[in-house]
């Protein structure tokens, strides 16, 4: 990257009248900062993780610019660290309530299986407001020339409502799964704010449900196909003898059975390697080369009916485009055993700098300052339950 | 207001490097800058006054490698939240800020020590807090099944108690059920006696035998081969009535749950909060265990009986432990030497039970079989 554009004059020429973000983040800087990471990630026994995460965070918002000024990230592990302890907290006392309560009333009582049902809707909220409060936490800890984001709302109620919506998820057997998500995602668009204007976002579930269903079918055409595969490539090779595993198993059942020798062992070894290979591997990569194409549906679709201010959007991230970050993504971290995490993130911010067009250019001065409530905590639910890429 | 398209169409790309930040709006002015006195005053346009910091006041807040801008704020803006911000992206004008604040050169070291610093200091808080944790938990836990009434822990010893009765039939030799019974009651703490105490023999060859939930003892009949006097055995109901006592079941069942879930969580579930929960659960079992041991010898003592039953029981184990059998034993059990040391007593006192008694006892299950050598563990 060059001399970067004066303030406030047009971005580096993308079409006419089209922008881009700009990331000039570099491979090298990234491993820096990443190695560091791991090493005091093992020393600290993973406390370290808060405060890892906010170092590539700052690395990644400072390497990102619009319209020439670069972004900001405020937050802190400290922040991230505390909103975690708190959720601790709840789930620790949660925990003891629900087994002091299995103890009174018995392990089959009614009692009991109510709270554990319970327990399990309240870990699924938790998430569901985690969404939304991680949001906020991000927005309000981003700034742009001195600016910054924020939500209105409240992460609880919103995770009411999306808690009640999720139901229908398994109603309907997963067919709901666009609406919902549409609904989902438009709750918390249109409670987002940068600086004195609101994200305006309108997304239809409607144009995503041929894609939902041309990828549905894809994918578990592509998943019956790989499992298939590999469970007779497996046949083939001989590791899958499952008479004799069943013959081991029933001995067991027996209660005659002792501990497997080394024949039995290796067939042991062979088919739970070989369900294990096929779910995994045949799954992920029937997901990555089937959804793939709704999921790109979905990014054009909801970047087409996003505005911000005099803003629009366009998402030109093709289905080739996506399974080619996915999948290259997928393979680097495999084969690297993890150790290429920076690249897939510079993998992920080029394609998103590449495929995000924006249309319009943002006249700052009329952009003011928010006046919403920053939150003192970081992003707890969200740390306990899913860390994500960054 | 400034208007950003005068800017672009004013000066040629170059000049004019540095911009400022107001955190009021997001226009980004370029400006140039200038030290007076002990401020730092930032003009725009046609010299205008944007803003005046304080010299010895201003943060670094970050440097882009790149391009070698650095980004500053004014004191307490950063804690604040505000977004005031001047970035300087010539290296004359750092140069002269430089000059006044020397020390700002230093401030990516100083950042990261201490951002460091303050990581460091939470490490070692959580450390103390779990080491804390690891302590005070026993006790806590101890407290709270103590606090809970008996009557609680019947549902799910009941069940406990179907599932270990449902492995094998149980022995209903009567005399010597009532034998055995009627040195429970002998033993057994006023306290203890609601929900009452039941005692169940089951027909198999471990050598062992549980105190479970809500009052429930269950011996195995292979503990009873096994032993080679009445007071063997008495030592080791003494022992599980002493779980009773100490409601150890309940605090058991707590520990488990609460270890797991803080460790889990405060580890974020890696493996290392796994390995820490199988490990510190042994010690804390073990803790029961010696507790165990020490009650049972007591109640033995405070009813008038021989009270080195325990200590010949552990001994006769003993040639077994040795031959080095099952790590998992020793790891979840004090070591043997250490409880017959502990639980070493004089052989004063009444037999727990008479000779008719002991032969009962020893039939209870029918004919007595000779004791294989099988998984001991009590």
């Amino acid at each position: 990257m060059v001399e970067m554009p004066m303030a406030g004059g047009p971005a580096l020429p993308a079409a006419t009248g089209t922008q881009r973000l700009v990331y000039d983040g570099t491979l090298f800087q990234l491993y820096e900062i990443y190695l560091l990471n791991l090493v005091l990630n093992i020393i600290t026994i993973g406390i370290f993780r808060f405060w890892a995460k906010t170092r590539i965070r700052r690395y990644v918002w400072s390497h990102v610019s619009f319209q020439g000024d670069r972004l900001e990230y405020t937050g802190t592990g400290g922040e991230l660290f505390k909103g975690f302890l708190i959720v601790l907290g709840f789930v620790v006392a949660f925990g003891i309530l629900q087994t002091v309560l299995q103890f009174a009333a018995g392990p089959d009582s009614p009692v009991a299986i109510v709270t554990q049902l319970a327990f399990l809707v309240f870990v699924i909220y938790l998430v569901l407001v985690a969404h939304y409060t991680a949001q906020n936490y991000r927005l309000t800890r981003t700034l742009w020339r001195g600016v910054r984001g924020g939500m209105t709302g409240s992460g609880w109620s919103y995770g009411i409502k999306a808690l009640a919506l999720s139901l229908l998820l398994p109603l309907s057997l997963g067919l709901a799964q666009p609406w919902v998500s549409a609904k989902l995602v438009n709750w918390r668009a249109n409670a987002s704010w940068f600086g004195s204007e609101k994200l305006r976002l309108d997304l239809r579930a409607g144009p995503l449900y041929a894609a939902f269903f041309v990828s549905l079918v894809v994918t578990i055409g592509l998943s019956a196909l790989f499992v298939g595969a590999i469970t007779g490539a497996a046949y083939m090779a001989g590791w899958l003898d499952v008479q004799a595993f069943l013959d081991f198993v029933r001995e067991q059942a027996d209660g005659a059975g002792s501990a497997p020798d080394d024949a039995q062992a290796r067939i042991i070894v062979g088919v739970v390697g070989t369900a294990y290979l096929a779910i995994m591997v045949g799954f992920g990569f029937a997901y990555l080369l089937g959804w793939a194409f709704y999921v790109a549906t979905f990014y054009r679709v909801t970047a087409g009916a996003a505005q911000f201010a005099n803003l629009r959007f366009a998402s030109l991230a093709g289905t080739g485009a996506l399974i080619g970050l996915w999948l290259g993504n997928a393979l680097i971290y495999i084969v690297t055993l993890g150790f290429g995490y920076p690249i897939l993130v510079q993998r992920t911010l080029r394609f998103i700098a590449r495929n995000l067009e924006i249309r319009g250019e943002l006249d700052g001065a009329a952009l003011s300052q928010s006046t919403l409530a920053r939150p003192r905590f970081g992003e707890g639910l969200l740390e306990a339950f899913d860390p994500g890429m960054f | 207001m400034t208007d950003p398209a005068a800017a672009s169409s004013g000066p040629a790309v170059g000049e004019i490097r540095d911009r400022y930040y107001d955190g009021r709006s997001a226009v980004a002015h370029p400006v140039r800058v200038s030290i007076g006195g002990s401020k730092l005053k930032i003009l725009g346009d046609g010299g205008r006054l944007l803003a005046e910091w304080p010299l010895a006041e201003i943060e670094a807040v970050d440097r882009r490698a790149n391009d070698g801008a650095v980004a500053y704020a004014p004191a307490g803006a950063l804690e604040r939240g505000e977004g005031a911000r001047l970035i300087l992206a010539d290296g004359g004008t750092r140069n002269l800020l430089l000059a006044m604040r020397p020390e700002l050169a230093q401030w990516k070291r100083q950042r990261r020590s201490r951002g460091l610093k303050r990581a460091a200091f939470w490490v070692v808080f959580v450390a103390a807090l779990l080491t804390l944790f690891y302590f005070t938990f026993p006790l806590i836990a101890q407290r709270a099944a103590q606090a809970m009434p008996r009557r609680w822990e019947m549902p799910i010893g009941q069940s406990m108690r179907e599932a270990f009765l449902s492995l094998s039939p149980t022995c209903h030799g009567e005399l010597g059920i009532i034998a055995l019974e009627t040195l429970l009651t002998r033993l057994a703490p006023d306290e203890i006696e609601d929900p009452p105490l039941t005692l169940d023999v089951i027909d198999g060859s471990m050598v062992n035998a549980f105190a479970l939930p809500g009052n429930h003892i269950v011996v195995f009949r292979g503990l009873i081969d096994k032993a080679g006097s009445g007071d063997e055995v008495a030592g080791v109901l003494a022992h599980e009535l002493a779980h009773q006592d100490l409601r150890h079941p309940m605090q058991g069942a707590i520990q488990q749950v609460g270890l797991g879930a803080v460790l889990t969580l405060a580890l974020g579930g890696s493996d290392a909060s796994n390995i820490g929960q199988i490990l510190v659960g042994f010690t804390y079992t073990r803790r029961m265990e010696a507790a165990a041991d020490a009650r049972g010898v007591e109640l033995l003592e405070a009813a008038g009986l021989r009270a080195d039953g325990l200590a010949a029981f552990f001994r006769r184990l003993g040639p077994e432990e040795s031959g080095g059998l099952l790590p998992g034993w020793l790891a979840s059990h004090p070591g043997l030497a250490e409880r017959i040391a502990a639980t070493e007593r004089p052989a004063t006192g009444d037999h727990a039970f008479d000779a008719k008694q002991w032969t009962a006892v020893k039939a209870v299950c029918g004919e007595p079989r000779k004791p294989k050598p099988e998984k001991s563990s009590l």
